[in-house]
């Protein structure tokens, strides 16, 4: 009875909402940015909404990527990453799914897309959905503020 | 100059009477305010009579009714496009609708679905990001776009419609910079202070 509570507890004690294995560690976007064409896996990225693009079958999202906190958040006050796609099969609400919004997303990585940030050609490691969470803003990742007060006493 | 003493009513006496009847008149006030704030649009509900189907936007995308049925559906605006016979057809993303008929915003939609109105409305007034809830009958669906998406949109004839204003924001306590007031009564007597009405020593002349 005492362990099944403690597991219970280190379960809620695990992450975030994207249910991973145990064993899971995800490539950075850093090794698939170097990697290109051949970068494959199953990945755990997350950052910002830069636009959202309905095709005809699919959802394609640009995202601005910085790395997660314990709770999977994208840590939006650190230096980001590196930009990414994420492919989702079907159609995303661009409403909801709009830019500036915090995203996390495990699926399996698939290649790079070619693509253009202003002038300059960029290959966009692409990412096939299997889960997504789209935060919401009252969750979001805020930094961590520090704060240092002198009190006195009449 | 000789001051009638008489008419001299002093600081202690009169204290307390103008205090409570300011604290009542303060409080009946704020009251007022408050419940002022608390006052919501009148909800959007069928006519007595009319029973609403319980058909969604996304079962009406999937395949058009077989009737007509008259619904109360709701959501954000995205688009309104004023056409040639005095008509409005308004884009709307559908959303979860509280008992009132108000459009509960947390990312959750069935689809998109149109809303076409027998009248003009100016897309001034009515404008994306606002929430709107109608009510009228479905019986059919119109093809279109959303981005490169070809989308089956059910249509939705008005015949009833609320637009709602947005809730105001929640907000945060104002931080003071130097004091840690969370209340300020202005009939509180502060002796360190001097601020109230009342200070030390005031006399005060009665007709």
């Amino acid at each position: 009875m005492l362990s099944a509570t403690i597991l219970m507890f280190l379960a809620a004690c695990a992450s975030g909402p994207i249910k991973t294995e145990d064993t899971f560690t995800s490539i950075t976007l850093e090794q698939a940015l170097a990697a290109n064409e051949s970068a494959s896996g199953e990945v755990l990225w997350g950052g910002v909404i830069l636009s959202t693009t309905n095709l005809e079958n699919s959802t394609l999202l640009e995202i601005l990527a910085y790395p997660l906190d314990r709770r999977q958040r994208p840590m939006k006050s650190r230096k980001p990453e590196g930009r990414f796609l994420i492919v989702e099969e079907g159609f995303l609400e661009p409403t909801d799914y709009s830019d500036g919004r915090s995203i996390t997303v495990r699926g399996a990585l698939d290649g790079a897309t070619s693509g253009n940030i202003a002038e300059a050609s960029y290959e966009y490691p692409t990412v096939k959905a299997d889960e997504l969470h789209l935060w919401r803003p009252g969750d979001d990742y805020v930094a961590p503020r520090f704060t240092i007060g002198i009190g006195f006493e009449l | 100059m000789m001051i009638d003493r008489s008419r001299v009513t002093s600081v202690t006496k009169n204290y307390r009477f103008w205090r409570t009847t300011g604290l009542a008149a303060f409080l009946g006030l704020f009251l007022a305010g408050f419940s002022a704030g608390c006052v919501t649009a009148e909800p959007l509900v069928a006519e007595p009579g009319t029973t609403l189907a319980s058909l969604t936007v996304l079962e009406a995308r999937q395949a058009p009714p077989a009737t007509p049925q008259t619904v109360r559906w709701g959501g954000t605006i995205v688009d309104v496009t004023n056409t040639e016979d005095n008509k409005t057809r308004v884009e709307i993303v559908s959303r979860p609708l509280q008992r009132s008929g108000r459009p509960i915003n947390d990312d959750r939609t069935d689809g998109r679905f149109i809303a076409e109105f027998n009248e003009f409305l100016d897309p001034e007034i009515y404008t994306t990001g606002r929430d709107l809830s109608v009510i009228g009958t479905v019986a059919d669906t119109v093809e279109g776009r959303i981005g490169n998406t070809s989308y089956r949109f059910p249509l939705l004839q008005v015949t009833n419609y609320r637009y709602w204003k947005p809730l105001p924001p929640q907000r945060q306590h104002p931080h003071y910079p130097f004091h840690d007031h969370y209340y300020h009564d202005p009939f509180w007597h502060d002796r360190y202070h001097h601020d109230g009405l009342y200070g030390y020593g005031r006399i005060i002349l009665h007709p």
